[in-house]
């Protein structure tokens, strides 16, 4: 790449499915409701009205800090963020500035690298984990801009990381092993396409002189926003990386500015250069007295087994391999449903009378490859997957008449195998198995028709 | 038969069905539509009384232009707000309502309490009940001129550093500012949230003790509010309780001759009643001033921001020139760079307050003082003085930013121009309780030289 | 007092971020108004304040919520919703076109 080496950090909007607001009790569920239908003096912006905080968001937002492996601050508080946009009714958003209630954690990585055919593993580091409220929608239309305040006040969790990613792939796959994680947890359902996970990389490139590592940072920093799938994620930040060496090497700084993303082009474009004018002055939102966390309360909000957890204790528990762990693991039902089967097999296996090596494995690659489908409920599936591994039934008639036919059809190959071409049979073997549609096995075939051509 | 009556004794009077409520609130009617016009105390008066079915009693009461009143036009004194019909009801107002009260109208206000005159507002100000051509003090004037007028029997104001203890003083009433957190802001419209206190203005010590019973309490939709239990201010008042006083140079440094002298004579009295006085030292209150003025011009911008003439009342062009003055010098000491110069210096200092009145709380049960340095000034004077007049609250801004509680209540009248003399106490955190109950000792000693009953004489049926 | 002071260009940022359009008159009055009461603020400089924590506000409170799924006693309809305003289309409030995001 020239010697430019990218450097990307992400800040990651989750809205938390609460029932209620953030500040107050409408409910936060807006998708598909009639546009303003959903609100009160409180998240319209009233005059007088006045925010409580929701204890759920709060308690939410611990436990996305600790599954993120974040320090859960004891003390922390909300701000008021300032400016003026008709989709923010208070003219100030209530969010976190200087305490947010996590800070500093990481998350690991993995995946099964093609060309070394080995895993590899990668930490990111996380900044901070804090809890704002959401704002009203706005619908451009003909002849205006309407606004609809359903989505104003529901709680907003923001993630961001440090600039430590260098690629796209590294950012694709961070975004879906967060997503995993977030609905893991039941908080959200971190959706992409409804905008309950936003994402908004930013990027810069530094020259690289050498290999040192920690390297000073880019003196400018670009935002693109409107991002609304893992892959437009990629694409709009292989774009960038494009676009901003092209400057660089007129020997020009690209703008530190703020760029949308138009899909269909997949292309970025200037949307506002930053100016002085994003001056948010922050002060501490008097209207909520501070967040104090003891620490048996903190202890108290239990984190879940997470994904990549579960794929440590199904490779070395279990024994499957990375490969399937990992496709298990990705939805937290498919990994529930697969865990069912896997604990009820298992109890009945003794009984089968049947030699079965690994049977988690074999579960997984049954749920996996889709030979059986996984809607069906666990106990149909066990009948199902032993169904299929008894020996067959064969129509001895069937087979012999099968065999008489092939046999006669294939002079050739019964002459050939006669003169000591042992290899003859394979093909003999083989039109047989066609002829039943794999009903039989080979090895039955095999014997039946070395029976009949030494009894000529 | 009612003239000069206090809320309690109207409500006796309908209770023993000596009048009825309509009774009572067509009286009211009848003065504002006599006196309103010349004291300009009203911005709305709210005909719309009917006797339900219930016959629950109702009596009337004046309430600030920046409580939300559900269907009853709420300004703020603002031309942004001009026909502004809040959807819902701010709590103050719904616990009155819920008990025994009926709104009868909405009070002149300086422009979004911005003010201590009641001057800016953009409905043209509140004149003096004693001296129209003075002003009632404010921002709360419109509530002090009513009370005192007798063009309600009590009124609801509010009070960020003074502006219900100013008017009242100004005016000749008494003003009661609890400490923060004991009444809901919920429906106040905001002028500085870490500050702002609902409190009630009132002819007697016994209504003050009355209505803060009801408005008192924690409220599920202010988080600010404080889960300490409300007390029975009105029992309460009968205990003989005996009290440290303290007393400050500090406080009279350039107080007016007339309004030291009362303050002295009480100080005799007090003694006399056998509580003890103490000198005590606390914080210059100038620097009350730079806190107060950092904090609530800081809160105004913020709080301000919301009008953008969008989802009700007329876009930000509609703001006066005090309200821009103060949203630009709030925007100014919040602005990158200068956060932690003012701000937070501000919020530091503001702790030492509180620590300098936790302090002198160990050694006296409250302070007196008086309310302001001087008496109500002629309309149209404020603009000679530095900052507008605030220094007219530089006796209010200590306690309001330490949010402690404090009554200011009338002690006489200047014999030059026959202007109410008003003096306070300010009382620990959550002990109004003390500070209404020597309020009612020195009522029932002094009738406070006379002033509240020769207010109401000056405006006969 | 040592004087602040502030440039034309310092009072048009601030109206611009307090979001308020000025003219002439008032740039020069409030460029004078700030200065004065920005030198007069000044005086809390006379505190020491090095280990003074801040107080945001005069309560002592903390962690105070509101449980999740609570009864929503404030819900507004449609009608309350847009009796204070002209700026309606459909359900919606509306304001002059927006361009960008």
């Amino acid at each position: 790449m020239d010697n430019y080496q990218p450097v990307i950090g992400l800040e990651i909007h989750i809205e938390l499915k609460t029932s209620s607001k953030m500040f107050c009790q409408c409910s936060a569920s807006y998708f598909g409701k009639p546009a303003n239908t959903q609100v009160c003096p409180v998240c319209l912006g009233m005059p007088g009205a006045l925010p409580v905080a929701n204890k759920k968001a709060i308690e939410w937002t611990i436990l996305i800090g600790k599954a993120l492996n974040c320090q859960i601050n004891s003390f922390s508080k909300f701000d008021r963020k300032h400016y003026f946009y008709p989709d923010l009714p208070k003219g100030y958003q209530i969010s976190q500035y200087d305490e947010p209630i996590a800070s500093h954690g990481w998350v690991e990585i993995a995946y099964k690298d093609q060309a070394k055919n080995a895993l590899t593993k990668k930490i990111f580091r996380i900044r901070r984990v804090h809890l704002e409220e959401d704002t009203g929608k706005l619908i451009h239309s003909k002849n205006g801009t309407l606004i609809d305040f359903n989505r104003s006040g529901v709680p907003l969790v923001e993630i961001v990381t440090e600039p430590d990613f260098d690629n796209s792939d590294d950012v694709k796959r961070f975004l879906e092993e967060l997503q995993v994680i977030i609905r893991y947890l039941g908080v959200s359902d971190a959706d992409m396409e409804k905008g309950t996970m936003r994402m908004e990389p930013n990027i810069s490139l530094r020259y690289q002189i050498s290999k040192i590592k920690n390297q000073k940072l880019p003196n400018y920093k670009v935002e693109v926003k409107n991002i609304n799938s893992f892959r437009f994620v990629k694409q709009a930040i292989d774009y960038e990386i494009k676009r901003q060496i092209e400057i660089l090497k007129e020997g020009k700084t690209p703008l530190q500015e703020t760029r949308g993303f138009d899909e269909k082009k997949g292309i970025t474009y200037s949307q506002r250069i930053k100016e002085k004018a994003s001056d948010y002055r922050y002060f501490p939102e008097p209207d909520i007295p501070p967040l104090v966390f003891t620490k048996k309360y903190l202890d108290s909000i239990k984190v879940p087994e997470l994904p990549w957890q579960k794929v440590e204790r199904y490779v070395s528990l279990l024994g499957i391999r990375y490969e399937e762990a990992f496709i298990l693991t990705r939805d937290k039902n498919l990994a529930d449903y697969f865990e069912k089967i896997n604990t009820k097999f298992k109890t009945q296996i003794a009984n089968l009378n049947l030699k079965i090596q690994n049977p988690s494995q074999l579960i997984a690659n049954y749920i996996v490859n889709k030979k059986i489908s996984s809607q069906l409920p666990p106990d149909e599936f066990i009948n199902k997957l032993i169904e299929n591994l008894r020996p067959k039934e064969v129509d001895k008639n069937l087979l012999e008449e099968v065999i008489n036919k092939v046999l006669k059809e294939n002079q050739k190959a019964v002459l050939d195998y006669k003169k000591g071409k042992v290899n003859a049979i394979m093909f003999l073997v083989g039109q047989v198995m066609r002829e039943m549609k794999g009903k039989v096995e080979a090895k039955i075939v095999k014997e039946e028709i070395e029976k009949k051509i030494n009894k000529k | 038969m009612l003239l000069g009556k206090s809320v309690t004794e109207i409500l006796a009077l309908i209770k023993n069905k000596k009048i009825s409520s309509k009774e009572v609130i067509d009286y009211f009617l009848k003065r504002i539509e006599k006196y309103n016009k010349k004291l300009n105390a009203y911005l709305t008066v709210n005909k719309s009384y009917k006797a339900d079915k219930s016959k629950k009693i109702k009596v009337p009461i004046a309430v600030k232009d920046n409580f939300c009143t559900k269907g009853i036009r709420t300004t703020a004194s603002s031309k942004v707000l001009a026909n502004f019909i809040p959807p819902y009801e701010s709590t103050v107002t719904k616990r009155l309502i819920d008990t025994s009260f009926f709104i009868l109208g909405k009070t002149n206000m300086d422009a979004w309490a911005h003010g201590s005159s009641t001057e800016t507002s953009d409905f043209g100000p509140t004149k003096n009940p004693w001296d129209l051509s003075r002003c009632p003090g404010g921002s709360s004037g419109g509530s002090a001129a009513a009370v005192s007028s007798y063009l309600a029997p009590a009124a609801i104001g509010s009070e960020t550093a003074g502006s219900i203890r100013q008017p009242g003083s100004w005016s000749g009433v008494i003003g009661l500012k609890p400490t923060y957190g004991r009444v809901s802001r919920y429906g106040l419209i905001a002028m500085a949230s870490s500050l702002d206190c609902p409190g009630p203005l009132t002819l007697t010590t016994e209504d003050a003790a009355f209505i803060l019973k009801i408005i008192a309490g924690k409220d599920e939709f202010d988080a600010t509010t404080a889960p300490n239990e409300v007390p029975d201010y009105v029992a309460s008042l009968k205990k003989k309780k005996k009290f440290i006083i303290g007393i400050t140079d500090e406080y009279l440094n350039g107080v007016d001759c007339e309004i030291k002298n009362a303050f002295y004579q009480l100080v005799e009295i007090l003694e006399k009643l056998g509580h003890k006085i103490k000198k005590i030292k606390l914080l210059s209150p100038k620097y009350s001033i730079s806190v107060y003025t950092i904090i609530q011009r800081a809160e105004v911008s913020s709080n301000l921001a919301r009008y953008d003439g969008i989802r009700y009342g007329n876009d930000r062009t509609f703001f006066g020139s005090e309200a821009k003055r103060r949203i630009m010098l709030g925007t100014y000491v919040l602005s990158y760079g200068y956060y932690d110069a003012y701000y937070k210096k501000a919020q530091k200092v503001r702790t030492l307050i509180i620590e300098d009145f936790k302090k002198v709380f160990k050694e006296v049960d409250m302070i007196l003082a008086p309310t302001t340095p001087i008496p109500a000034l002629k309309l149209g004077e404020f603009e000679k003085y530095p900052f507008f007049g605030e220094m007219m609250d530089v006796l209010n801004e200590p306690a309001a930013i330490a949010g402690i509680c404090a009554i200011s209540f009338p002690f006489g009248l200047t014999k030059k121009e026959n202007l109410p003399i008003g003096l306070q106490l300010m009382g620990r955190w959550f002990e109004e309780e003390n500070i209404l109950n020597l309020t009612h000792q020195i009522e029932k000693e002094t009738d406070f030289l006379g002033v509240i009953k020769k207010g109401v004489k000056n405006y006969p049926d | 007092m040592k004087k602040k002071s502030l440039s034309k260009e310092d009072v048009l940022q601030l109206s611009k971020l307090a979001g308020l359009t000025l003219v002439d008159d008032e740039i020069v009055k409030y460029k004078t108004q700030l200065e004065e009461t920005i030198s007069y603020i000044e005086n809390l400089n006379e505190l020491a304040t090095d280990n003074v924590s801040p107080s945001s506000s005069a309560t002592f409170l903390k962690n105070v919520f509101f449980d999740d799924g609570e009864k929503n006693k404030r819900g507004l309809n449609l009608e309350e919703v847009f009796q204070n305003t002209q700026n309606k289309e459909g359900n919606c409030f509306k304001v002059k076109k927006i361009f960008g995001e």
